[in-house]
């Protein structure tokens, strides 16, 4: 496969649209849940505002911060860029497409939450410790569903890249449906376990009800918002920017679950872009639906949720091993 | 005319030890301490210790020099009140466990200047520090302890409140309050009974209404002022308009903390609701002012009788809709029960009031216990559980919304005809004192005034059903986790500034 000038400017054009989307799909899940409960809610295009408004903020420390606390939130906005940069949402050439492995995409969530966790005990404040525990706690209980979801799409479809992967199951079913080509690509088991599992976790990865509360703002019970306590001005800005990025990468890959579609030429961007965008509201309603019916569970009974996921990308990886 | 049967008796104070552990067998408790600087009288500081039960209240009083014995070791509900003693006036209570000082903090203030004495003149000690405050520790192998506040974040109060962890778990609190003492016993010394009126209002603003009661139950005791039945009415109604929107914001509050938005923010629509309806009624949204020396300050005509009336009646429908909600719904109920657990025998020996004592199954009310204004003529009984939890807790508020209807209903259109306030004359036996009651949203609010010769306060306590409680905090998180916490301070829902007047 030859790439050439074309494929370095969609990728760029692709890139852009999507961490400049971020703070939108974050804004319309809380407006949706305002809504809901009947308030009025904030404008969709708060977050961008608040982001602007904090990068002209002082940054504070304490005085008991290393340069950890300088680096950390460059290094978590950067692990969600780098992973950004590999996700194909509309356009099948994404920027890293080439070295997009799933292994190196599940480890840059980590680095990002390693970083992050190092930024909250860097501080010496107690609900750092607390919140970075947690963190763990969630993460180290994620980790192996997320693993297995991306593994049991590599053995399925038998490529380790996620443009790859997401590209074989398109044309599978692209086949199926439109030519009526029996593949065995197409599986409607595989990819719903998977979506389940992959909403599971991404509801504890991002902190939303019913395993963390976003809106809090009881320190005592946070999970995410523990760690960025002490943070202020620019430093606030890239990690609650980077939470939306997170968000932004799960949903990504549960509509690339979903539905996958890529444009794999210029005639087919502007579909797939709506497509896109479409697919990420329908995720964007579910998890605000969800949230909205759903309270806080004791942070003991999170392991069950988990689990249920664990046991659900098992079960697919068992499935594609056996190559339904 | 005394309105609450007080029994009085007189006691030297080496022998009140004994006394105090025979009442407590006999099934009184503790309801407050209040001690009074009446050198002036008889060259003596006087301690009164009321003591309830379902006879009426009695009062012990004890002459004392500078020194006087503790009685918290039989009975532990009496620390506090020694612990404010020794700040405020100076009385070492010998023998008591904890003279850590309370509400005059080392840290600030010269702990040889005592305020409530009469000797006072009024000059506050130079800002630096005195001493140390000492915290318990709680010392091992990755145990580490969580600071939170004085300054919280949210439009709270000031309080402390220092965690010792292992992981999550709790293994002990200890609270540290009284950050902003105000000194209210001590301004309203020399005023009228009207103008401490206004400062009594001022010391927990959302129950102002029932804490008002209790006030003017002692002051028109003092007073020997009948106040007519139209007045005794209105009141009732109010103090218990002011019980269903503080029991609605807890319950609304209880959604929010378990971050259940959607059934809370209906409750704090409903809250704004009866809010406005306050402020229809009396002009006020907290009802502030409604209530005056001898009567009430305004008058309920058939249009606002026919508001209350349909307000009550939407609560009660709201109310009923959230009830279902919280039992039909197993995830809300998994983090209510078993939460933030308060035995009875912790509630006894603290000496709880109000829905504290109640979830814990004690049958403390003091509409009940030592009627006042017209609730003699409810058959009311305790709305009680066992539990202790928050589940229990939340169940209990919204048991006693239906209550609170019930009784606003029956009054509304039986209202009897005449004024609502009568004259009264500010002229008072000297140094006669009295004591009143009220059961707030929180609990039991009860005042011990004294009137000098000149028919001025001389000296006023007051005891908030938020002092009597908030240790019991310390009791109710062991064995949680530390992410409940909130949840369980919610539940108890105590006022700051009623505990630090």
């Amino acid at each position: 496969m030859n790439y050439n000038i074309g494929h370095l400017i969609f990728g760029i054009i692709q890139f852009f649209t999507i961490i400049l989307l971020a703070p939108f799909f974050a804004g319309f899940i809380h407006k949706l849940k305002q809504r809901a409960r009947g308030q009025k809610g904030i404008n969709i295009f708060q977050f961008y505002i608040n982001f602007n408004k904090l990068l002209k903020k002082e940054i504070v420390l304490s005085k008991d911060a290393t340069f950890i606390s300088e680096i950390a939130p460059y290094i978590v906005f950067v692990s969600y860029l780098v992973i950004l940069l590999m996700l194909p949402a509309f356009y099948r050439y994404s920027l890293l497409g080439v070295s997009s492995d799933v292994i190196l995409i599940a480890y840059s969530l980590a680095l990002a939450t390693f970083f992050m966790t190092l930024y909250a005990m860097d501080q010496g404040s107690a609900f750092g410790g607390l919140g970075a525990s947690r963190e763990w706690f969630l993460t180290v209980l994620s980790e192996p569903s997320l693993i297995f979801i991306f593994i049991s799409l590599a053995i399925y479809t038998k490529q380790g890249r996620i443009t790859d992967i997401f590209y074989f199951i398109q044309k599978g079913a692209a086949n199926a449906f439109l030519l009526g080509v029996n593949s065995d690509a197409v599986s409607i088991a595989i990819p719903f376990l998977l979506f389940i599992s992959l909403f599971i976790v991404g509801i504890s990865e991002n902190a939303r009800i019913p395993v963390d509360n976003p809106e809090t703002h009881l320190e005592l019970t946070m999970f995410h918002e523990a760690n960025i306590l002490e943070a202020s001005g620019k430093h606030l800005g890239l990690f609650e920017y980077g939470s939306y990025l997170k968000l932004t990468v799960f949903l990504t890959v549960m509509s690339l679950i979903l539905f996958p579609y890529m444009a794999v030429n210029i005639y087919q961007i502007p579909l797939a872009l709506i497509v896109y965008i479409l697919k990420m509201i329908i995720l964007c309603i579910l998890i605000a639906g969800v949230e909205i019916v759903s309270p806080k569970m004791r942070v003991f009974r999170v392991p069950n949720l988990l689990s249920v996921s664990f046991m659900l990308s098992l079960i697919a990886m068992i499935l594609s091993i056996r190559g339904f | 005319m005394d309105k609450i049967l007080i029994n009085k008796h007189i006691i030297e104070s080496n022998a009140f030890v004994n006394s105090a552990d025979n009442l407590k067998g006999s099934g009184k408790y503790l309801l407050g301490i209040a001690a009074a600087d009446e050198r002036s009288l008889n060259s003596k500081f006087g301690i009164r210790y009321f003591f309830g039960g379902n006879n009426g209240i009695d009062e012990y009083s004890v002459k004392v020099d500078e020194s006087f014995q503790s009685i918290s070791k039989v009975c532990p509900a009496a620390k506090m009140y020694e612990r404010e003693i020794y700040d405020l006036f100076g009385l070492t209570p010998d023998g008591h466990p904890d003279l850590r000082p309370l509400m005059l903090y080392p840290e600030n203030w010269n702990s040889s200047v005592h305020p409530l004495r009469k000797d006072y003149n009024n000059s506050i000690p130079e800002m630096k520090r005195y001493g140390e405050y000492k915290f318990k520790k709680v010392l091992g192998e990755g145990i580490f302890e969580v600071l939170v506040g004085p300054v919280h974040a949210g439009i709270i109060e000031p309080g402390h409140f220092r965690f010792s962890l292992a992981g999550e778990p709790v293994l002990q609190l200890e609270i540290r309050h009284f950050w902003k003492h105000r000194g209210i016993e001590k301004v309203c010394e020399g005023k009228d009974f009207k103008e401490a009126l206004d400062l009594v209002a001022k010391i927990s603003g959302d129950n102002n209404v029932n804490i008002t009661i209790s006030y003017l139950e002692a002051v028109e005791s003092i007073l020997n002022l009948e106040i007519t039945e139209r007045a005794k009415y209105i009141r009732v109604i109010l103090a218990e308009l002011e019980r269903i929107w503080n029991y609605v914001r807890d319950v609304a509050w209880i959604f929010m903390d378990i971050g259940f938005a959607l059934p809370a923010q209906s409750l704090f629509a409903l809250q704004e609701e009866l809010m406005k309806l306050n402020k229809s009624l009396t002009g006020h949204r907290f009802l502030f002012n409604a209530l005056t020396v001898g009567g009430v300050n305004f008058n309920l005509d058939s249009s606002k009788l026919k508001a209350i009336d349909n307000m009550i009646n939407k609560v009660e429908k709201n109310i009923k809709e959230c009830e279902a909600f919280i039992v039909n719904s197993s995830t809300v109920l998994d983090r209510l029960e078993f939460t933030g657990k308060i035995n009875k025998k912790t509630a006894e020996e603290l000496s709880l009031c109000g829905i504290s004592a109640r979830a814990s199954g004690l049958p403390r009310d003091s509409r009940i216990e030592f009627p006042y204004l017209i609730y003699d003529k409810f058959d009311l009984k305790p709305a009680l559980l066992e539990s202790g939890d928050v589940f229990a807790r939340t169940a209990l508020r919204i048991k006693e919304i239906y209550v609170s209807k019930k009784i606003i209903g029956d009054l509304l259109f039986n209202l009897p005809e005449g004024d609502i306030a009568v004259a009264y004359e500010n002229r008072t036996e000297a140094y006669k004192y009295a004591a009143g009651n009220s059961e707030t949203p929180r609990g039991n609010a009860f005042f011990y005034v004294m009137a000098d010769n000149d028919g001025k306060i001389f000296r006023l306590k007051y005891i908030d059903p938020s002092f009597r409680i908030w240790p019991s905090i310390q009791y109710g998180v062991l064995g949680n986790i530390i992410a409940d916490f909130p949840l369980i301070n919610k539940s108890l829902n105590l006022s700051y500034s009623g505990n630090d007047m």
